[in-house]
């Protein structure tokens, strides 16, 4: 499976992930997301749009990074989760402690300096 | 009842899923991905910690529905396994740890109304329970 699409801007980088995000592809996911913190990107913008699915392995792979990102400075913003991928998140009362945005533009708002 | 096998892979959990949402159908999508989720970790949880007696060994999945009741039975050959009790650990605890595993039967817990293990010489049944 290719890497996801990204988008560079000044302050941020965007993630567009797709499909399914299970203990199978979510590995793809994770080795990304490791590239992008092993070269000091800590705010990143992950869209949603055309996730169809999240299981936990997913969203591991997400809580994972949130805490170094944090100590870094940086930030994560989430958009475009269809209502059954958000229903995933606030099972786990992640839609607390994830900084989540209906829209791209909402969640780039977010992440301008 | 419908019932299928499908061998104990990752790359199965794309086909578990869809033979779960074709008997669900009548559902409203947040309910039945719900069930779909708690289905996939379940396995996910079998393929990754269990080891076959024979390789690659094989889940078993049947799923009935009636009475307003959806009852769910995974069956796997698997050479004796932990299935983890969930923790209390919370998300956030999580993410303070920076663990990327963990949630998966909490989820399960979070989801189904019922839960049965059952521990046999040669395989695991797990049978879960969701009323509508």
């Amino acid at each position: 499976m290719p890497p996801y699409r990204t988008e560079v801007n000044d302050t941020f980088i965007s993630i567009f992930l797709e499909g399914d995000l299970d203990a199978n592809s979510s590995i793809q996911a994770d080795e990304q997301l490791s590239q992008l913190m092993k070269s000091g990107q800590y705010r990143l913008h992950f869209d949603f749009t055309n996730v169809e699915y999240i299981s936990s392995a997913g969203i591991g792979v997400f809580l994972s990074y949130q805490d170094e990102i944090s100590e870094k400075g940086g930030k994560m913003v989430f958009s475009g989760l269809r209502p059954r991928v958000l229903n995933v998140f606030q099972l786990l009362g992640l839609d607390q402690l994830l900084e989540i945005t209906p829209t791209s533009i909402e969640a780039l708002e977010r992440l301008k300096v | 009842m419908f019932a299928r096998d499908f061998f104990c892979k990752r790359e199965s959990l794309p086909c578990i899923r869809e033979f779960i949402r074709l008997h669900l159908s009548e559902l409203e999508d947040i309910t039945s991905n719900q069930i779909i989720l708690a289905v996939d970790e379940v396995c996910a949880n079998a393929i990754i910690h269990g080891r076959g007696r024979k390789e690659p060994f094989q889940l078993k999945i049947s799923i009935l529905s009636i009475h307003n009741q959806i009852t769910v039975e995974i069956t796997d050959t698997a050479e004796p396994y932990p299935i983890p009790i969930p923790t209390q650990t919370s998300a956030a605890e999580k993410i303070k740890m920076r663990a990327k595993g963990g949630l998966g039967l909490v989820l399960v817990q979070k989801i189904m109304d019922q839960i049965e293990i059952e521990r046999l010489p040669d395989a695991h049944i797990i049978r879960m329970i969701k009323r509508i």
